[in-house]
């Protein structure tokens, strides 16, 4: 337990700055709180407040810096899903991250100042409070690289892990039994058109080939667009197949995605892993137009059984002066009697307004801390 | 078991005195440890906690004894119940009932009245108002913090 050793008790006699403090109750002496119980009423702020709450005092921006106070809040379980995106505005300005947060009942996107900005075209994967940034490019495309980095979405820190043997653009990659797999993102002919990295031991391990590989295919470069893990198998989705497809999340062990072709009659879209099926999701009326026509650029997360998607107002193949927007839609889901899924749009908010270069959604991704 | 044995009575720092069915009682550790440890009768002497906090107290773990018990009612019920209990209490009530969760260790009503005083802290001058904490940051530092944190205090 943390020791909170300057908690000033004094009134506010002799400060005019201050307004003055009528107790509730007038009648009663006030109660103090000792430290240890004040900590444990901190330890239950939203993080998205706890900016907030650390200007209240000195004291009280050590104590929620101080390791203990993680500490205090993974024993008393105390968890909050927070939706990340990664945002850039190609060519000049490198992805940075955004949290997605509710500030006056609407919701808002907002810059996260302390991590630095990030490569474009990485692969993702979130275990726990951390997420994994996995190889990318430099703003032409032109050099990928084997970088790999950690956020940890407590602290806002970013650190370098070891490496991977190849550089990799736009790879796909998930967790599997403590294992992060990234797959493709360079060229098939590669040694290493799959390696893994062993959590426990923090190596990387290229996976040796089993099949020999069509010639045609061989040079070809494999950029995935979306990637999910379900039932242990990771499920990924290559840009030149993906018409029109290019974010999806998983939901109770079903990949939802947005069709834009409307192939099922409906925008969105599921996959049931267990027939290998995919059906509509019935019931999402009154989307905003621009899910339907720049889905091939929005990002969808699961955000507590929700689906949320990141979309833009424009495409960012298309720059023009003025104002560029990001949307984020919310969708809650609902299977009815005989397993059909209804969704039902919740909420529609802009939630970005930029005058830079058309914004690009790289990522957006829950996490739990 | 008698009727009486299934009863047990909990006196108040101010002598108030209040007979609880026993299963309602042991909710609390503290009342729990002192009945094996030294049951003086039936009566059981809580030094630390006032007549009106204490029938808060136990207005609480009557409702949760019997949810527990029968589970007649839904968890999202329960769970509404507690919002509903804390809602309206003042900062001073809401500190004593902490004090007295914590004092008789009963864990989920202290998880539930901090998180009481968290929901009613989401700005800094509600933070030092109720927590009765002083800020005490120069200008300089306060603007770091913020250009630090710049998503969570803009516009």
């Amino acid at each position: 337990m943390v020791i909170i050793s300057e908690i000033p008790d004094e009134s506010n006699d002799g400060d005019p700055s201050k307004k003055p403090q009528e107790p509730p109750n007038p009648s009663q002496e006030q109660p103090q709180l000792p430290n240890e119980l004040i900590e444990l009423c901190v330890a239950r702020v939203s993080r998205c407040d706890l900016p907030v709450i650390s200007l209240a005092s000195k004291t009280f921006r050590r104590l929620i810096r101080l390791p203990e106070f993680e500490l205090t809040r993974s024993k008393l379980s105390i968890t909050e899903r927070i939706l990340y995106a990664l945002i850039g505005f190609p060519p000049r300005e490198f992805p940075s991250f955004y949290i997605l947060y509710r500030q006056n009942l609407s919701l808002r996107l907002r810059r996260v100042e302390s991590l630095p900005p990030m490569h474009f075209g990485s692969a993702v994967v979130t275990i726990g409070p951390e997420i994994y940034l996995i190889g990318g490019c430099d703003a032409d495309g032109q050099r990928d690289t084997t970088d790999v980095f950690l956020i940890d979405c407590r602290t806002h820190t970013r650190r370098s892990l070891p490496s991977m043997k190849v550089p990799r653009c736009h790879a796909a990659a998930g967790v599997i039994d403590g294992r992060i797999y990234v797959i493709g993102g360079c060229k098939m002919r590669s040694l290493n058109w799959v390696e893994l990295f062993v959590l426990k031991e923090q190596t990387w391990i290229g996976m040796k080939r089993k099949k020999k590989i069509d010639v045609d295919i061989i040079d070809r470069q494999f950029h995935f667009v979306a990637y999910a893990v379900m039932e242990k198998r990771i499920y990924a989705l290559d840009r030149e197949c993906s018409c029109g497809k290019a974010s999806s999340c998983v939901v109770d062990d079903r990949l939802y995605t947005i069709d834009p072709f409307r192939n099922l009659g409906h925008p969105i879209v599921v996959y049931d892993p267990k027939d290998g099926k995919w059906r509509p999701v019935r019931g999402v009326n009154g989307l905003p137009c621009n899910v339907y026509g720049y889905a091939y650029e929005s990002k969808m997360a699961n955000l507590g059984g929700k689906l949320v998607i990141l979309v833009n107002n424009q495409s960012q193949w298309w720059d023009y002066n003025g104002e560029k927007q990001i949307w984020c839609v919310e969708i809650a889901l609902e299977t009815r009697q005989g397993g059909e899924i209804w969704g039902k749009l919740e909420s529609v908010d802009l939630v970005l307004t930029t005058i830079k270069s058309p914004p690009l959604i790289e990522l957006c991704q829950t996490v739990t801390v | 078991m008698s009727k009486s044995e299934k009863k047990i009575v909990l006196k108040s720092l101010d002598n108030e005195a209040f007979e609880v069915e026993k299963a309602v009682a042991l909710q609390s550790q503290t009342i729990w440890v002192m009945c094996e440890d030294k049951c003086v009768g039936n009566e059981i002497p809580l030094e630390n906690v006032t007549g009106q906090i204490l029938a808060k107290v136990i207005d609480y773990c009557k409702k949760h004894a019997v949810v527990d018990g029968d589970g007649d009612e839904s968890s999202e019920e329960l769970k509404n119940w507690d919002t509903e209990f804390t809602k309206n209490m003042d900062q001073s009530t809401l500190f004593n009932m902490i004090l007295a969760a914590n004092y008789l260790n009963i864990k989920s009503l202290l998880n539930l009245t901090c998180q009481a005083v968290a929901d009613k802290t989401k700005t800094i001058d509600e933070f030092h108002t109720f927590l009765n904490i002083e800020n005490n940051f120069t200008p300089e530092e306060e603007a770091q913090i913020c250009q630090e944190n710049l998503w969570a205090f803009d516009d």
